[in-house]
């Protein structure tokens, strides 16, 4: 037997009556206004304790006990459901299993975005027509070419733009995995020189990436490697990435602070960037190889377009990567035997 | 007259006590690809109604984290719909976002009851009254007029709105009533517009008089050197006005808030709030959200701390009656598309 001080409220009115409360094997009870009240222990509800508030028993006639003795209230048996908050809250107050939480919080998190997001999106990029997404690259297109967006029509003379359309066709045909696509030029205006590879293998460069090339090889060899985002839908899946951890983040965010779950996502949003750019980046090496285009045209493009963004205008193949000296690294190499002298 | 009697409202909730439950919501949310953040939630304002306190006594939060969560599966559903619809045609998206316009009031009014019935206090439940009609004047008529009056019409409708959201509740079965004066809203809004403007101006002319030596250096800098600072600028800036307005609001509309004999009183400052918003925005920001309890918790603590009850709390004239229970959807429709409801 155990006798501990509680309140006492009665659903009715909002007064606390300070009662006296006796545990007993199979009951509870407790003496107010003169009158004695005693519950089947097995009927009360105790419930889940939160932090060092007062803990709480609700009873069967819809009042309630609440009571400052948290070790009287720890001895009460409680319903089988109830024993997994009582662990939490064992968890919760004990500093090496908070810290336990936090690093599995930290590697979870981490993994969800870094790996499962990028897969998910993987999986529902599969799932999506050809048609759906080549229409969206078009809409894309309509919009980047609209008054207000990034484009204006091409200066460049129609001889200058067969000479390319042709050179990508026969540098295209002397591989197996040239993905569908299609070569569109504008003039980039405020972004100056770029290139870019919109869903559905809308592939667009612009005059003054044109201009910027030394000879037809740098252009074909940032040609290559938009090809390598077209080959990988790298633009799609890039798309499905930023909606999914958005999916994620509305499914967390319910209950936290968006800034603060939302900030280590956008830094991990960088890093999806930066991993597509390593692979469109191998895929070109590999293109330029086997055509026998010397992989140095690609590093040279980088390089001016480097030396050109110091001016402020950061191309996206730069803003994402930004150690353009260990990028180039791997396009040091010469070509393959098969190429001969 | 003579001294009234003043009955403070404490909040004991401590930081580090509450990180552990924040760090274990979110790791089992995570687990569960989201589908325990409803019992989070729960768990989550278990906490603070419990380390609430009034004469002794502390609130208590009943929600069922099953509603909250067919709630939560409901709005998901419709997130998703929309989202694809977007990306079909506009035209489809603006069918959408109207009808959920057209849904708001019910929406508002059924979070607002959901929430009231499952909180309690000394055994009594409150509950939300509010008018399906008033709710449609207040949210969806008055705004598209405000509109056409250029927005002078805003502090009046912000008036309208809390005099809703105040007179609509009930502790037990007493309702509250609200007396807030439209001409104090209106002081209120245009003190808070005036020192945005100011701010504005101040900060437009630091970065002129910074530039000003340098020539045209500020065309040719870089766009990650110059729009991260004028965001950060900018973010600031509407955090202080944002915590200036909301000092002044919270304290008018307790202060003409009155619950049977029970009056409040409120005395929140303009400048501990902005004080405490700033510092929350920027430890939140550079410890990666693992202060997010911190600053919740002395949120909480400062706001009950400028709380009080006026007169005598002779509880015992309180009385309730048994409510059944109301599902969470309306609740949780509100919350994913963050429809901010402006009561503290």
């Amino acid at each position: 037997m155990r006798v501990f001080e509680a309140d006492y409220f009665d659903g009715i009115t909002a007064d606390a009556k300070p009662v006296f409360v006796t545990l007993e094997d199979q009951h509870l009870s407790f003496g107010v206004g003169g009158e004695s009240e005693r519950f089947l222990l097995s009927a009360v509800r105790p419930q889940a304790p939160v932090g060092s508030a007062r803990r709480v028993i609700e009873l069967p006639d819809g009042g309630r006990l609440e009571t400052r003795n948290h070790a009287a209230f720890g001895s009460l048996r409680l319903p089988a459901g109830n024993r997994f908050w009582r662990m939490l809250h064992f968890i919760e107050n004990h500093l090496g299993w908070v810290l336990l939480a936090l690093l599995l919080a930290m590697l979870a998190g981490w993994g969800m975005i870094r790996y499962g997001v990028p897969l998910a999106a993987e999986q529902v990029a599969r799932m999506v027509p050809a048609d759906t997404e080549s229409s969206l690259g078009e809409q894309v297109l309509r919009a980047m070419d609209h008054k207000y967006g990034y484009f204006k029509p091409t200066r460049l003379k129609p001889e200058r733009r067969q000479a390319l359309q042709q050179a990508l066709a026969a540098f295209c045909a002397r591989q197996e995995t040239c993905p569908p696509h299609r070569l569109e030029f504008r003039r980039g205006g405020d972004i100056g020189a770029n290139a870019m590879a919109l869903p559905g293998g809308i592939i667009v460069v612009t005059d003054e990436l044109v201009a910027l090339s030394r000879n037809e090889d740098q252009v074909l060899a940032v040609l290559a490697h938009e090809l390598g985002h077209v080959q990988r839908r790298h633009s799609l899946r890039h798309a499905l990435q930023a909606t999914l951890s958005g999916l994620v983040l509305v499914a967390l965010t319910g209950d936290f602070d968006a800034l603060a779950s939302g900030l280590p996502a956008v830094l991990l949003q960088l890093n999806y960037s930066r991993s597509m750019e390593t692979e469109a980046d191998a895929y070109a090496l590999a293109a330029l190889r086997q055509v026998c285009i010397p992989p140095s045209a690609f590093a040279e493009i980088l390089t001016a377009l480097q030396r050109q963004a110091k001016g402020g205008k950061m191309p996206e193949m730069l803003s994402s990567h930004p150690d353009t000296a260990a990028r180039i690294a791997p396009f040091a190499g010469g070509l393959p035997a098969h190429c001969g002298t | 007259m003579s001294e009234e009697q003043k009955t403070p409202v404490v909040f004991t909730g401590k930081a580090g006590e509450y990180f552990g439950i924040w760090i274990v919501n979110l790791l089992l949310s995570i687990l569960t690809l989201g589908i325990y953040s409803a019992w989070a939630k729960v768990r989550r304002k278990k906490y603070f109604y419990q380390h609430t306190f009034i004469d002794g006594v502390a609130f208590d939060y009943h929600a069922s984290p099953i509603s909250i969560l067919n709630g939560r599966f409901l709005a998901f559903g419709l997130f998703v719909l929309y989202s694809i619809s977007a990306e079909i045609s506009p035209i489809l998206s603006g069918v959408f976002i109207i009808a959920f316009i057209v849904f708001l009031p019910w929406i508002i009014v059924r979070s607002l009851t959901f929430n009231a019935r499952n909180s309690s206090y000394r055994g009594l439940r409150f509950d939300f009254k509010g008018r399906l009609w008033d709710a449609v004047l207040y949210y969806i008529l008055l705004p598209i007029l405000m509109v056409l009056t250029l927005g002078l019409l805003y502090p009046f409708i912000s008036q309208r709105r809390n005099r809703f959201l105040a007179e609509g509740h009930r502790f037990g079965r007493s309702p509250f009533t609200a007396d807030f004066k439209v001409k104090n809203f209106y002081i209120a809004y245009l003190k808070a517009l005036l020192l945005l403007v100011g701010l504005f101006l101040a900060a437009g002319l630091f970065v002129g008089l910074l530039n000003a030596n340098k020539a045209d250096a500020w065309a040719k800098e870089s766009m990650q050197q110059t729009i991260v600072p004028l965001l950060f600028t900018y973010l600031l800036i509407l955090t202080i006005c944002g915590a200036f307005l909301r000092a002044r609001l919270l304290n008018l509309i307790w202060n003409g808030t009155q619950l049977e004999h029970v009056g409040f009183s409120a005395n929140l400052r303009s400048r501990d709030l902005v004080w405490l918003y700033a510092t929350n925005l920027l430890l939140i920001v550079f410890s990666l959200g693992l202060l997010t309890p911190w600053a919740q918790i002395r949120t909480m603590r400062y706001h009950a701390e400028r709380l009080s009850l006026v007169g005598e709390t002779n509880f015992e004239r309180f009385v309730g009656e048994k409510k059944a229970e109301i599902k969470a959807t309306g609740e949780e429709v509100g919350e994913m598309f963050d429809v901010e409801l402006a009561l503290g």
